[in-house]
């Protein structure tokens, strides 16, 4: 027996099946509870798809009735981006030789664009409102701020900023679009208005270099 | 030196505070915290629709009501979800199972600030909201019962999420749970059935109206009872004491069958004939609105002036502009409602409001087949230039008049005497015919 072969009972580490029962990208999945958080993002996206199909349905409605779908799809998407970036070895992680803020905007940017892209499939057709333009500019935004959230008061509060700013403006926003309303409520907007894909899209860059930079904050047992 | 340092035997043994688990839970944690994101979210909500509000009771009633109960009752949820789930994720829970303290009393003071914190941020949001509108309401009183049933709702819903903060072991528990609630009860304020009168955010808006006494109570006990016969069925040890769940659930299952009873239209909401009572000024045409808008009655009549100086004395001019339900009378034209023109007392776009006013004048209705024939595009077009001449339609609103404008410049180029014969002749015609509307 070599003293390679004698490291592991099941052979040298190099030697792993990279989608091995053990390995590291299987073992960061479950650490980070990625299978949940997958699944409630498919979940979010075909319960979304049902919502807005339902309200455009209904007889007094038409493709402008999305617009709770648009927001609260992503919210929850949003949601479960943010809790999914919980570290449970927060201080083992940072002692690990290799630097962490490569994987952990690999994360953020892999469980956003999938979100990304099934809200967008979720709400089709009427790009111009509350199409799948809306719902892709939301779940940039709101998980840019669920990431900075992670990395302000912890991964498994990080709903919270994007639920307190949705509540905020959901119902303070005005009926039209346009104006200053384009900034402070860029997620109400329909489509195109370019302040909200501004904010949105700065959201998205400062809570991800944020996160990627500072990574989640570590929770107290309390939190 | 050895006497300095020893306590006199005479000193009074140090004082040693009894422990306040309440006020501890109160006082830390998450509580607070979800008290002030109430507070702010429903105060941010009622900022952006600030002049709908601040003229009557009932309309700050109505729109805290949908507020507190769309925003605040999902947070509410959420707060005490996350609230709920903290033994478990300090891995206390089976510590707190082997204290003297029973587990329903435990739970009862963990769940407090689930419950009182946003139910304390409804009422803070509730008072900023009442002192802002008290300075513009004319008549009556804060309907006191209604919001505080409203923060009965929020505090149930918190112990309700903390009981499935308990129950359910999950991240994304308190915000889904938020956001369905949300759903919930959005969806409920969409639909016409008697039950819709349950939900916390049900929407009824009539401003001269009043609840039934006994809305308030029952409210409560919905909400209330549900809540605490929830707490009760987790918490009760030994299991047998869970039957006395049944007591809360019973109030519950009671109230819900008095406001199922309810019509479903105009549910606890009655008509009050006390603020109906017209109060008019001495202008001609008069302005009169309800007793309820009484200071609003001048702001009224300061924005309809100018439409009122070329219609005084006119033969066909309207008597009275009558705002709200007053008691109706031959030469009656009815008002937009100001109030939603109103910001704190004075009416923002007095053009548009004189505008609609004018519309209101000519809004006569025509019997299909009439503003028919060669001279019906002529007529549209002076109609149009009247209502223009009267109170020009502001540039930011409404349709473009310029292919009126040539019968707007005639009607400029009169003399006053003119104009007020040229006006009284078309008062006295029938707009629908258009043979009989004269050219200026």
């Amino acid at each position: 027996m070599s003293l390679k072969g004698s490291l592991t009972p099941w052979g040298p580490l190099k030697a792993m099946n990279p989608l091995s029962p053990m390995s590291p990208l299987r073992l960061y999945a479950r650490s980070r509870a990625l299978p949940a958080a997958l699944a409630a993002l498919a979940g979010t996206a075909v319960a979304a798809a049902w919502a807005a199909h339902w309200l455009v349905s209904l007889p007094a409605f038409d493709h402008t009735a999305r617009l709770p779908v648009v927001v609260f799809g992503p919210l929850l998407a949003a949601a479960a981006i943010g809790t999914g970036l919980h570290t449970p070895s927060d201080e083992l992680d940072r002692t690990a030789v290799r630097a962490w803020w490569p994987r952990r905007l690999a994360h953020l940017l892999g469980a956003t664009v999938l979100a990304v892209a099934l809200l967008a499939l979720a709400v089709p057709g009427h790009a111009e409102a509350f199409g799948a333009p809306a719902a892709v500019r939301n779940t940039l935004g709101l998980a840019g701020v669920a990431a900075a959230g992670a990395a302000l008061i912890g991964a498994r509060l990080s709903w919270l900023p994007p639920v307190l700013f949705v509540g905020g403006v959901y119902l303070a926003a005005p009926g039209e679009p346009g104006g200053a309303a384009d900034w402070w409520a860029w997620v109400m907007q329909p489509g195109p208005q370019g302040g909200s894909w501004t904010v949105a899209v700065a959201a998205f860059t400062a809570g991800a270099t944020l996160y990627a930079w500072r990574g989640a904050r570590r929770a107290t047992a309390a939190s | 030196m050895t006497a300095t340092l020893t306590p006199s035997r005479t000193d009074a043994p140090a004082r040693v505070r009894a422990a306040r688990p309440l006020r501890t839970e109160l006082r830390r944690g998450l509580g607070p915290w979800a008290g002030a994101a109430v507070a702010v979210t429903v105060l941010v909500a009622m900022y952006g629709k600030g002049p709908q509000w601040q003229t009557r009771w009932t309309d700050v009633t109505a729109l805290l009501h949908v507020t507190v109960g769309l925003l605040g009752g999902p947070l509410a949820l959420a707060a005490g979800c996350w609230q709920g789930g903290r033994d478990r994720r300090r891995g206390t829970t089976e510590l707190w199972g082997s204290v003297p303290r029973s587990p329903l009393r435990h739970l009862l003071v963990s769940a407090a600030p689930s419950a009182l914190w946003p139910a304390a941020g409804v009422l803070l949001a509730d008072t900023v909201s009442l002192l802002a509108t008290w300075p513009y309401t004319s008549v009556g009183r804060p309907f006191l019962e209604l919001l505080a049933a409203d923060a009965v709702a929020v505090a149930s819903l918190g112990a309700l999420g903390h009981l499935a903060g308990r129950l359910v072991p999950w991240r994304l528990t308190a915000p889904l749970l938020g956001i369905v609630g949300y759903v919930g009860l959005a969806i409920g304020t969409y639909t016409q059935s008697e039950a819709r009168w349950l939900s916390p955010a049900s929407e009824y808006t009539y401003p001269w109206a009043r609840t039934v006494w006994w809305f308030g109570p029952v409210s409560m006990a919905w909400t209330a009872g549900l809540a605490l016969a929830a707490l009760l069925a987790y918490g009760a040890r030994p299991a047998r004491l869970r039957a006395f769940a049944l007591i809360p659930l019973a109030v519950a299952v009671t109230a819900a069958g008095l406001i199922l009873r309810l019509p479903s239209d105009e549910g606890p909401w009655r008509l009050d004939p006390t603020l109906t009572r017209a109060v008019c000024d001495r202008g001609s045409p008069q302005v009169c609105v309800t007793v309820l808008d009484e200071k609003l009655l001048s702001a009224v009549s300061e924005a309809l002036a100018p439409l009122n100086a070329r219609l005084t004395g006119l033969p066909g001019a309207p008597t009275r502009w009558a705002v709200g339900p007053v008691d109706p009378r031959p030469g009656d034209v009815e008002l937009p409602d100001p109030t939603q023109d109103m910001v704190r007392g004075r009416v923002e776009r007095a053009d548009l409001y004189r505008n609609s006013a004018v519309a209101q004048l000519f809004a006569d209705t025509c019997e299909p087949g009439d503003l028919m024939g060669p001279n019906a595009e002529r007529a549209s077009l002076v109609n149009a230039a009247v209502i223009e001449w009267l109170a020009p339609t502001p540039s930011d609103f409404g349709p473009d008049t310029a292919v009126a404008q040539p019968y707007i410049d005639r009607l400029n180029a009169k003399s006053p005497a003119a104009q007020r014969d040229y006006l009284t002749r078309y008062l006295a015609a029938n707009p629908c015919h258009p043979d009989e509307v004269p050219i200026p």
